[in-house]
């Protein structure tokens, strides 16, 4: 999931560009929020957490591995902190049920295939959701989506062949 | 072959393509960040300093009978990666 340019972009940033690394963060901001959307409750959590993941990779640009995409390095970052915003949910259970009434509200979903697909998506383990979310909903690669997950290629096929098998008997289409 | 899930993913795109007010706010948050840390090196270096410039007092005083305008020396020596910060982000914001 490279971008034309990404590299020399990368390598300015790296050096304190912050017109290099805003021209980063608009060629990737749509992938980033578009994953985080599926992964937790509401779009303006999503939002908030990329921009967490975008200003967290700023600050770490110097580690980003030779041959690592910029894209692979920030949904890294953001699964991450996905996750620990879910635990943290965990914790606060009254937190999450005045989240869980307000939730209805703050939804309006434009199509109604659109909130069955969301609906389908929230009933799936976080793991499965972020495969699905990276393999089926964007074109990455399997192994780009083990790189963002932190987790063996075997397992990230079994959390996609899982969770497309659960969305597509939720959703009642077929399992291609 | 297509492919039923992959099609109700795509059918409404979840995101613009471009959303100048998330760039502006992450390139807010990112200057924050980068005041602090800023902020958080000069209060080190400060303490540091003033530290050291207490605990050398004893020490230095006969060379600051002699060189009374060293403080000030240092003082403008401490400037210089103010500059070179300065000249570097101009250098990449030159249209």
């Amino acid at each position: 999931m490279r971008q034309p340019g990404d590299d020399t972009r990368l390598s300015q940033a790296k050096q304190g560009s912050d017109q290099a690394f805003a021209a980063l963060v608009g060629a990737h901001q749509q992938a980033v929020r578009a994953f985080l959307r599926r992964l937790v409750a509401t779009p303006a959590d999503a939002d908030d957490l990329a921009q967490e993941a975008f200003v967290t990779a700023w600050s770490r640009l110097d580690r980003i591995a030779p041959g690592v995409a910029f894209r692979t390095f920030v949904c890294g970052i953001a699964y991450r902190k996905a996750l620990n915003d879910r635990r943290r949910l965990k914790r606060g259970s009254e937190r999450d049920a005045a989240w869980l009434s307000l939730r209805d509200d703050a939804e309006t979903p434009a199509h109604e295939t659109r909130l069955t697909l969301d609906a389908a998506m929230q009933t799936l383990p976080v793991e499965q959701r972020a495969a699905v979310s990276l393999c089926v909903a964007e074109d990455y690669s399997h192994t780009e989506a083990a790189a963002i997950l932190g987790l063996p290629l075997g397992t990230v096929k079994s959390h996609i062949q899982r969770g497309r098998a659960r969305l597509c008997a939720l959703l009642g289409v077929e399992n291609d | 072959m297509t492919d039923s899930l992959k099609a109700m993913f795509a059918a409404e795109p979840v995101v613009p393509t471009r959303d100048w007010a998330f760039e502006v706010r992450v390139m807010a948050a990112v200057e924050r960040r980068r005041f602090r840390r800023h902020v958080g090196q000069m209060i080190v270096v400060a303490l540091s300093l003033l530290i050291a410039a207490v605990a050398l007092t004893p020490a230095v005083a006969p060379v600051l009978d002699g060189l009374y305008a060293l403080p000030v020396f240092v003082v403008m020596i401490s400037a210089i990666p103010a500059v070179f910060a300065i000249l570097r982000q101009a250098r990449f914001n030159r249209p």
